[in-house]
């Protein structure tokens, strides 16, 4: 009997700290974004409070972000997710 | 995922884009120039973008999924339409029983099968059945026919059934023989004889005449009747027969061959064009029920029986005459004499062809079975008691 319980736990576990990665992936929460050369990612924002050719300012829950850079167009617009063409220079990062 | 490729065309793009993210609506951008761009929207957004009051001219260019099989059925609606009514309409023939077929030379035998088949469901123009029917209705003939019927299968083939039939051999009893005695059917020369019971009278090479007694069924010891039997045996004998034929020297010949199927048939001019008949018989004897028929123009469509015909072309010549004609004299000799004969010697005793026939005289001699039963005069018979006494 005690051997099932510790083979349980051990394998509750072993799965949890499998599972947990795979759910992050398919259902992100949180908000973040990602920076790459060309272009921004943007997950989970709540709105998009202004677009321009050098900035764009973005409310997330807590925060809001300033990008700076050069080029920018909105490539990708969903609900949840944001994809930004251009170069990014300077973020700014202010807390409400 | 079902979606619009949308083409905006007009100055500064980007007041445009602007009220997309004013309005929340959502997009992919896919492509871009100075004055245009190309967008992927979900269809609720392009009915959405459909609303907006805008100066940009708005062209669709793609679809995916849903809006794509739309717009296919309004673009190609009687093309769509018909292919799915051939469809259908296939599926729906390929479902019904268009033949039923009993395989067995004995018509009422057929006749009786067909009547049961109906009886338990299984008829012509209705819907095939499935596999459990099949058998149930095979069990129960098996069940109602088992006095007739030793076995029997159902089986599909394309659109038809075929049903084999093997019936229940019922062995006769035999008939208790009265006393008789073997006869000539006919005048001929004695070959051979074969009797099982009785006496034989006769011997071979002796010329007999039509009605003599073979073998007897009066069984005698020094002039003494010791038993009556029913005599049994076979004789074969030669007879002579002279067969006259007159031909003509050319000849077709139309046969039957028992198949035959019902084809729907477009007539136009002298062309006949069949629906669904995937296998057209090369000659057939045609029977047509008009269905619709144009007053003036040659244009008619028929429900048309057809029955398979073979057709043989003979030419007779004088070098191969006696070899094509020899067959037909046998054949002739054989319709009136029964297949149980030999030919010993042919010839030809007269030719000669007048106004295209041939006029033919042949001699045949044949071994025969000249074997007939005559039952005996017990009156005829001296009684041996009363003699005695």
């Amino acid at each position: 009997m005690s051997s099932f319980i510790l083979h349980k736990s051990i394998l509750g576990d072993v799965s949890m700290r499998l599972w947990n990665p795979i759910e992050d992936y398919i259902e992100d929460r949180e908000f973040h974004f990602d920076v790459f050369d060309d272009r921004i990612h943007v997950v989970n924002y709540l709105e998009i409070l202004s677009v321009g050719d050098e900035k764009i300012i973005i409310l997330g829950p807590h925060q809001k972000i300033y990008l700076y850079g050069s080029s920018f167009s909105l490539s990708k617009l969903f609900d949840q997710e944001l994809l930004i063409d251009g170069k990014l220079l300077k973020v700014e990062v202010t807390y409400e | 995922m079902n979606s619009y490729y949308i083409k905006i065309e007009g100055k500064r793009i980007y007041r445009f884009i602007e009220n997309l993210i004013r309005f929340k609506i959502n997009f992919q951008k896919i492509k871009e120039g100075s004055n245009y761009c190309v967008l992927e929207v979900t269809m609720e957004d392009f009915e959405r973008i459909k609303k907006l009051h805008t100066s940009y001219q708005i062209t669709v260019v793609k679809r995916k999924g849903l809006p794509y099989f739309i717009y296919l059925w309004k673009k190609k609606k009687l093309f769509l339409g018909v292919c799915l009514f051939c469809f259908f309409l296939l599926t729906f023939l390929s479902h019904l029983i268009f033949d039923i077929k009993v395989i067995h030379t004995d018509k009422d035998l057929r006749d009786t099968i067909y009547a049961d088949l109906k009886e338990f469901g299984l008829e012509k123009y209705h819907f095939k059945i499935n596999y459990q029917k099949k058998e149930e209705i095979r069990n129960k003939i098996l069940e109602k026919e088992k006095d007739i019927i030793e076995w029997l299968e159902i089986e599909e083939v394309g659109t038809t059934y075929q049903i084999k039939v093997i019936p229940r051999v019922q062995k006769e009893e035999e008939e208790e023989l009265a006393p008789r005695s073997v006869v000539a059917k006919k005048s001929g020369m004695i070959l051979s004889i074969e009797a099982s019971t009785g006496e034989v009278v006769v011997q071979r090479n002796q010329y007999v005449e039509k009605g003599q007694e073979l073998i007897t069924g009066i069984i005698k010891n020094k002039e003494e009747v010791k038993a009556l039997v029913p005599a049994t045996g076979k004789v074969y004998a030669e007879v002579w027969y002279d067969v006259k034929m007159s031909l003509p020297l050319k000849y077709r010949e139309e046969s039957k061959t028992g198949e035959q199927k019902q084809v729907l048939e477009l007539h136009f001019l002298n062309k006949d064009y069949s629906f669904f008949d995937f296998s057209p018989y090369a000659t057939s004897k045609n029977t047509e029920k008009v269905l619709w028929k144009h007053p003036l123009l040659p244009f008619k469509i028929t429900y048309t029986k057809k029955e398979e015909v073979e057709v043989e072309e003979t030419r007779y010549d004088e070098g191969d005459l006696l070899e094509k004609v020899e067959p037909l004299a046998l054949s002739k000799l054989q319709e009136q004499l029964g297949e149980d004969i030999e030919i010993l010697e042919r010839k030809v005793l007269k030719k000669s062809t007048n106004l295209g026939r041939i006029e033919l005289e042949l001699f045949f001699k044949v071994k025969e079975d000249i074997t007939a039963y005559q039952d005996i005069d017990l009156q005829s018979i001296p009684n041996q008691e009363e003699e005695e006494s």
